[in-house]
């Protein structure tokens, strides 16, 4: 079977390498023969318009959705037929584009829950968690990396928005990812918490590569290395940042789909 | 053959007859779990409302069998609203567990109401003499009780198919058992399409428990007696798969008469083990994942 | 920290009055020895509803196993009560074990159907197999040694009572430490959100699996006591009636705290008992009102009023305090 190389040195395989992937729902194709790869430590931004398959994606990847036809390694794994835990046990963790957290706990209850399971301290069943000292130290130190560390003790109902996103991460980053799939982990939020959103992801370990879907060309410029360009379902282009921004076909698509002004509003 | 055929074609007759009734009480609860996702419990609770109004008008004034029932039908349903608007309305938002709890209350309610109105015993009816008349249908004769359920309900289920893929309402009804937030963005009117399914759905819960009260006697335990079947019916056809649920309501009866009729000592237990097995094999109804 | 246990300071007195008992209410001990087992049994479903968010409906299922499973090794002359009650037990925890992986394939609405459906199963199964179960006219020949060898089995109900209620002091500090663990924190998580658990990598359906398993193994305990207890098993262990009953005492009391379980047990159980001559169906108003009742105060039942009214209490004395120069 062939294995996924970098085109590099054939003994460093991607980080996340998916090749050819399909997926329709019934007539809408929202995924048509798209290839991907992120080396360690990439910062890769995912743009297009509304309903262009970038959330699709993720859960093709992620194994949310079960792909048509296509293949999807981690590292020099086969995770195409794997389940979305077993996923998750060979680094690959995302974030929801709609908050998905746990809302009648506390906010360090979350992140436990996330250092728990990987740790698999989850599976002992009469060990009090407060016994576990490190865990509940290791909450602490993950909320931190996002600014967290003052709301730890309330409940994510209580939580404004903007902080249930960068909890969001914080559950993301207790899992110790190589490959993190955010998905518009700054959209809707507040300048405030978007810069603390920012600079959270900009200070994560450089040998994550990071998979950004994002609108804000802003912070494309600002975050990505490479940006891929989804559109119905196909890969319209991948380069650099400049060089898409600067490309005549990227802008038609955006000024044609029409309310993208966030586009223009680089600079 | 002839033991064989006189077996069948009683299986056939009194197993069709009682899946059409329980047609008429399930799919009410099949469209309120498809549609609202409110777990009802109390269904049946509105059959048994039904069957005891009908009654009740045809033994005080004398109604006859028919337009009582249809009465019962238009009352309970009128009645249904109010207490979809008083109850249910707050449940469309609350937990399952709380939409469990607060619909066995009322069942419970209604139950302990029955037998405070009309006492703890089955209540005495009788059909008219002209459905208590056999039938000869040629190679057998038949009760015609039995004979006019079946008939009345194709007649149904014409008319809730003409209703459902024919109309307006029934477009909407379906847009909406589809995909909730998407018929409510295309301008409709979700909340007046809860009360009137509701309202339907009830009605037809009192219809059938008006005609079949022959065959479901009427007493104070009713909604939970046939609650089972009900879920059944509901757990088998799959959630809002309004299409399903006829074929499956007879299926059901079918397979309890014959288990009864053909097994009479262990009867209700093999059904329950049919259905059992049935369900955990496909929790999401018999035709999940098949249909579209 | 973990808000559901903060109640710890109230326990250690509610144990001691529960021994209490014995000296107040000696000629009440039956009745608190049923009220025991009932709270053994709303805690083994607190575990599975309140904490790992299983609905079901036909948790007598494991009720009933445990009891006929005690009577059945009684019956083969296994006379020694405490292994009884362990061995019934692990039997319904088995049972669990076939049942289980299919029940919990579903979540939600065919989860409540597809338990209620198992629970009737089980009733009309109990109802034919009449040679094992005495069929309507139940089992009641149930010879036991004294417990431990030493306690004789009393009329009183003295011995029962103090049995009955060291399995539900050990049942309760075992399912106290479950939801204190970081399983239980993984079970409380998936209850509020089983997608993002299996996002987080957790074994989902095993966490679920092994919560279903304590649960049944509890519920089999009670199941097994209240057989030994009474010295007769009925149909009724199965019977929905059963399983309504202890999640109409476990919503009272309130979901999830553990604490719940037994204060809806003690008082429903004696409402119950105050209502005993009353005509069966005029009991239905009680309960009916009392569901009714539940879901319109809310999350919590009467442990969740009574934290609010502490809290509120707190609240107003913590103003005054500060009002004050
Ligand atoms: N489960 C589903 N069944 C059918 N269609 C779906 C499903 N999920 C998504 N779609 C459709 O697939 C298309 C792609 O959706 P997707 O959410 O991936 O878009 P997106 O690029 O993330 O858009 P946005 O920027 O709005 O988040 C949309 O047209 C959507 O309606
Ligand atoms: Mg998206």
């Amino acid at each position: 079977m062939s294995e996924p190389m970098s085109e590099s040195g054939a003994s460093t395989p991607y980080a996340l390498t998916a090749r050819g992937l399909h997926k329709r729902f019934g007539g809408l194709t929202v995924a048509d023969n798209i290839h991907l790869s992120l080396p360690a430590g990439a910062r890769h931004a995912l743009i297009g318009p509304n309903g262009a398959g970038k959330t699709t994606l993720v859960g093709l990847l992620t194994g949310l959705l079960r792909i048509d036809s296509g293949q999807i390694w981690l590292g020099s794994t086969d995770v195409t037929r794997l389940s979305p835990q077993a996923r998750v046990k060979h680094g690959l963790v995302r974030t929801f584009q709609v908050n998905s957290l746990f809302p009648s706990l506390t906010v360090r209850q979350n992140v436990e829950l996330a250092l728990s399971e990987h740790a698999g301290t989850s599976r002992s069943m009469l060990r009090s968690i407060g016994s576990l000292t490190h865990l509940a130290e290791r909450a602490l130190a993950t909320l931190a990396q996002v600014g967290l560390e003052h709301e730890a003790g309330r409940r994510v109902s209580e939580l404004a928005y903007g902080p249930q996103r960068l909890l969001e991460i914080a559950l993301a980053l207790a899992l110790e990812p190589r490959v993190l799939l955010l998905d518009e982990p700054a959209a809707g939020v507040a300048s405030a918490d978007a810069e603390r959103m920012m600079s959270a992801i900009e200070r994560l370990p450089c040998d994550i590569a990071i998979l950004m879907i994002e609108h804000d060309m802003r912070i494309v410029r600002r975050f990505a290395q490479t940006v891929t360009v989804l559109v119905a379902g196909q890969v319209l282009a991948t380069d650099t940042p400049e060089a898409i921004m600067t490309s005549e076909a990227v802008r038609r698509v955006y000024l044609g789909s029409g309310g993208q002004a966030r586009y223009d509003h680089r600079s | 053959m002839e033991p064989f055929f006189a077996g069948a074609s009683f299986i056939a007759l009194y197993g069709i007859s009682y899946g059409i009734v329980l047609f008429m009480l399930s799919v009410g609860l099949v469209l309120t779990l498809g549609l609202m996702r409110v777990v009802n419990l109390a269904h049946a609770a509105f059959a048994a409302i039904g069957g005891y109004v009908a009654v009740g008008l045809m033994n005080t004034l004398g109604m006859p069998f028919v337009a009582a029932a249809l009465a019962s039908a238009l009352l309970v349903g009128v009645g249904s609203l109010l207490i979809e608007r008083l109850v249910y309305t707050s449940l469309y938002q609350a937990s399952e567990l709380d939409q469990v709890l607060m619909t066995i209350g009322l069942m419970f309610l209604t139950t302990a109401s029955l037998n405070l109105v009309f006492g703890p015993d089955v209540v005495p009816a009788r059909l008219p003499a002209w459905l208590m008349q056999g039938l000869d249908l040629g190679f057998r004769k038949v009760q015609t009780y039995r004979v006019f359920v079946i008939a009345l309900g194709l007649a149904l289920i014409t008319l809730l198919w003409l209703l459902f893929e024919r109309t307006q309402f029934g477009a909407r009804l379906r847009a909406a058992v589809d995909n909730r937030s998407m018929a409510a963005a295309t301008g409709i009117d979700v909340r007046r399409l809860y009360s009137l399914a509701f309202a339907l759905g009830s009605a037809l819960a009192a219809f059938g428990g008006a005609i079949g009260f022959a065959m479901l006697p009427l007493e104070p335990l009713y909604p939970f007696k046939y609650l089972t079947l009900m879920l059944i019916v509901v757990s088998l056809a799959g959630m809002g798969n309004l299409r399903a649920s006829a074929g499956v309501a007879v299926l059901v009866g079918v397979v309890d008469t014959a288990a009864r009729y053909l097994l009479p000592v262990a009867g209700a237990f093999v059904v329950y083990g049919v259905f059992v097995v049935l369900t955990l094999w496909r929790p999401n109804g018999l035709f999940a994942g098949r249909v579209r | 920290m973990n808000r559901l246990l903060q109640w710890p300071s109230l326990e250690a007195p509610f144990w001691v009055a529960a021994l209490a008992v014995v000296v107040i209410f000696p000629s009440d001990l039956s009745l608190a020895t049923a009220i025991a087992v009932m709270a053994l049994f709303a805690v083994s479903l607190d575990l599975a509803l309140g904490i790992a968010g299983i609905l079901t409906l036909g948790h007598a299922l494991y009720f009933g196993a445990g009891a006929y499973a005690a009577a059945a090794l009684a019956t083969l002359g296994w006379a020694e009560p405490v292994s009884g009650v362990v061995l019934a037990g692990i039997a319904a925890a088995l049972l669990a074990g076939v049942a289980g992986p299919f029940i919990l394939r579903s979540r939600g609405l065919p989860l409540i159907m597809v338990t209620l459906v198992l629970g009737l199963f089980a009733f009309e199964l109990a109802n034919k197999a009449s040679d094992f179960t005495g069929g309507d006219n139940g089992l009641s020949d149930i010879v036991l040694a004294p417990v431990l060898g030493v306690f004789h089995w009393s009329v009183y109900a003295r011995v029962e009572y103090l049995y009955v209620l060291a399995f539900l002091f050990v049942g309760f500090q075992g399912a106290k430490r479950i939801v204190g663990s970081s399983f239980g924190l993984a079970l409380r998580g998936i209850r509020d959100n089983p997608v993002r658990m299996a996002y987080l990598g957790a074994p989902v359906q095993s966490h679920l699996l092994r919560a279903y398993l304590s649960s049944a193994l509890l519920a089999g305990v009670a199941g097994a006591l209240s057989a030994q207890t009474t010295r007769f098993v009925g149909t009724d262990v199965l019977s929905i009636n059963t399983s309504i009953d202890v999640l109409v005492m476990l919503v009272l009391g309130g979901t999830g705290s553990l604490y719940g379980a037994l204060v809806g047990a003690i008082v429903y159980m004696l409402v119950h008992h105050l209502a005993a001559e009353w005509n069966p169906y005029h009991w239905m108003f009680i309960i009916g009102a009392l569901l009714v009742f539940v879901v319109r105060i809310g999350e919590g039942g009467l442990v969740g009023i009574a934290r609010r009214i502490t809290e509120r209490s707190r609240q107003t004395i913590g103003r005054r305090a500060k009002g004050r120069p």
